[in-house]
């Protein structure tokens, strides 16, 4: 199946934007199918910016923030966790698998780590295909 | 004389009095009832008939206790203030009088989210103390909670429900320097006679005692030391993990432990406790609970040396 | 305050069925400050149901709103232009906002989203006890401020009863036992002595039991 997943990435602009500034700087660069939000800190993610970006065409959403203890608005990563885990049970219910959302902790060096999670995530979202409410039954 | 029941006149008569408990069946089991009566029958004063004990549905106290009574035993009906509102408790209370019931503890009962209904509607309509004062009012004052004299019309003869009023006590429970003003409050609401938490804490036990003979209250209201004989240090351990309200002492249940035969130590611990309690003064008797193990109580109460009961003095 | 808990979604779902617009309404008073049905929580619930329709292979138009309380009629009233054009209302309001709204629009069907559940305050963020039944006739002067109506499991006026330990309920281990705080607050005041005293049976006309209930200002009445 020949299927390119549209995947937003919400990045913590402290942490994950810097990382994947540097990687997409770099001649591997990140897939080009991977759009990235900018946060100012991923507390200010909300529930309906996630399945907002699901409704508007998303096969999967990554959020990422700053490693635990390193936010530097104290608990905003704390937050997102929190709101990342009540989303992904919501979705469960409203039909979308939950393993479309992921959450990963990165620092603004981890570049390269930065690239594996996010080509590990789009073939992850590659197999589960496209997004339950774009396919017609 | 404030009922004439077998109980009081024991009490009166100032014997030390020994009571049980029977509970009823969880079916239609007639049979049941009166098997348990038969093994109680002579070896207590006087025996509890559980009402629906910790919220699981059994056959009711008052209908239990009238085969009892039958059967030869002094029943003392329970009652608890979480599955009747006032009128099915005073409609029962005239109920169990006119089946030849005499004696009624009053209990608040264990919430219903313990038993086998945690959905039914949680009554509480009244507490324990307000249930004894209503029937110390219909048996004294001869009128209804709601004020109303108990007669069938103005020109009826007055025809009030005598009942011998029994309460509960917790030596064990919090906060502990409460619980003398709390049995007091009982008392002066109405309380003839009261049964205490199973005792295994012999030390707290005495500790209430002494605050409860100083405060005089041993005069006022006849007590009698609630002990239960245990079949296994497993009980003994979920008792201290999950019944609130207790205290259990770990010597016990390293004894328990210990046990070659766990039953017969556990009779033996309640013998030994009877015989303490008994010298502690202010206690008028012992209320053994044997739950779900009636059989135990004859040799119990043959072993702690009260047998045979004595018999009411002729007037 | 009211407190309200949103409904599984897999309750909600269900109640949308054969509808085809939609309009949630949230509430801005109580709701909102238990963060159950305001504007943020109409967004969630009404993109959700768009999403659940569409991963069923339907389609279904989910409008929002949200006005200042559920509970008044002009406030409600507001909506008579809004409300045209849906088959279905859901309030995200506590018991009194749906019912208010199904008077005032009694042709069309409503059905709640939450559970109202109690009232009561935040003990901390994301956490909210339960403090008062509205039993009707208040006797926090007797008990010094804590209610044992409501903090009693068993609601006993002259308690505790014998399952009180180390401060704690004999039903849940978190629940503190409210005859113990209400001895302990007290005893703080000095005035233990209060407590020896034998409140009477309560009148429970007062209450729910006495049948649906109505609380007049005879004076405000024009």
């Amino acid at each position: 199946m020949d299927f390119t997943p549209a995947i937003v990435a919400f990045c913590c602009e402290n942490s994950a934007y810097r990382a994947a500034d540097t990687a997409g700087a770099r001649q591997e660069g990140y897939p080009s199918n991977i759009s990235i939000c900018r946060l100012p800190c991923s507390g200010k993610l909300e529930v309906i910016h996630i399945l907002k970006a699901f409704e508007e065409g998303a096969d999967g959403v990554f959020v990422f923030a700053c490693h635990p203890d390193s936010c530097r608005f104290l608990l905003g990563n704390v937050r997102a966790g929190k709101r990342i885990e009540h989303t992904a049970a919501l979705l469960e219910k409203i039909g979308i698998e939950k393993e479309r959302l992921r959450f990963f902790y990165l620092s603004e060096l981890e570049w390269t780590q930065f690239l594996d999670l996010v080509r590990q995530g789009n073939e992850s979202i590659k197999s589960l295909g496209p997004s339950p409410i774009k396919v017609k039954p | 004389m404030k009922a004439g029941s077998r109980l009081e006149k024991l009490l009166i008569q100032g014997e030390f009095v020994a009571t049980a408990e029977l509970g009823p069946p969880k079916s239609a089991d007639i049979q049941l009832i009166k098997h348990k009566a038969g093994i109680l029958r002579g070896f207590a004063d006087a025996v509890n008939i559980t009402d629906n004990q910790t919220a699981i549905v059994r056959v009711s106290s008052i209908a239990a206790g009238k085969i009892a009574l039958d059967e030869g035993l002094e029943p003392i009906i329970q009652m608890t203030c979480r599955d009747r509102n006032r009128l099915a408790m005073q409609s029962d209370i005239l109920g169990a009088y006119v089946l030849g019931l005499r004696n009624l503890l009053c209990l608040s009962g264990d919430h219903q989210s313990f038993g086998n209904h945690p959905q039914a509607k949680n009554v509480y309509d009244l507490d324990s103390i307000q249930l004894v004062q209503m029937a110390k009012r219909m048996r004294d004052e001869k009128v209804f909670q709601c004020g109303e004299e108990i007669r069938n019309t103005k020109k009826s003869d007055l025809l009030e429900p005598r009942m011998f009023l029994g309460v509960a006590a917790n030596p064990f429970a919090d906060p502990f320097e409460f619980r003398v003003v709390r049995l007091a409050k009982k008392i002066k609401a109405g309380a003839d006679f009261v049964q205490t938490q199973c005792i295994f804490d012999l030390p707290k036990f005495k500790r209430w005692m002494e605050m409860v003979v100083d405060q005089g209250l041993h005069e006022k209201v006849f007590i009698l030391a609630g002990i239960m004989p245990i079949k296994s240090p497993k009980v003994l351990q979920y008792m201290k993990n999950n019944v609130a309200g207790m205290s259990i002492p770990d010597e016990l249940i390293r004894r328990m432990e210990g046990a070659k035969d766990a039953k017969a130590e556990g009779v033996k611990i309640c013998v030994e406790l009877i015989q303490a309690v008994r010298e502690i003064p202010g206690i008028r008797g012992v209320h053994i609970m044997a739950v779900e193990w009636e059989e135990i109580v004859p040799t119990i109460v043959r072993e702690a040396g009260l047998w045979p009961r004595p018999e009411v003095a002729a007037e | 305050m009211i407190v309200a808990e949103q409904k599984d979604i897999a309750e909600i779902i269900p109640m949308t069925e054969g509808y085809q617009n939609i309009l949630v309404i949230g509430c801005d008073t109580c709701v909102t400050v238990c963060l159950a049905g305001g504007a943020k929580e109409v967004a969630i619930l009404a993109c959700s149901l768009r999403l659940a329709a569409r991963a069923r292979g339907k389609k279904v138009q989910v409008d929002e709103i949200s006005i200042e309380r559920q509970c008044e009629k002009e406030f409600v009233d507001s909506l008579q232009s809004t409300v045209r054009g849906h088959d279905l209302l859901i309030s995200m309001g506590c018991g009194i906002g749906v019912q208010t709204i199904a008077e005032q629009f009694p042709n069309l069907p409503v059905v709640p989203a939450l559970n109202t559940k109690l009232l009561g305050l935040p003990e901390r963020q994301g956490v909210w006890v339960e403090r008062c039944q509205a039993c009707g006739q208040c006797i926090l002067d007797k008990t010094g401020g804590i209610c044992p109506i409501s903090r009693c499991s068993k609601s006993l006026l002259n308690g505790p009863c014998g399952g009180s330990q180390n401060g704690k309920c004999e039903i849940n281990k978190e629940i503190d036992c409210g005859w113990h705080l209400i001895y302990e607050r007290l005893k703080s005041l000095g005035r233990l002595g209060c407590l020896e005293e034998i409140m009477p049976a309560k009148d429970w006309s007062r209450s729910r039991d006495g049948g649906p209930r109505k609380v007049i200002r005879e004076d405000m009445c024009l």
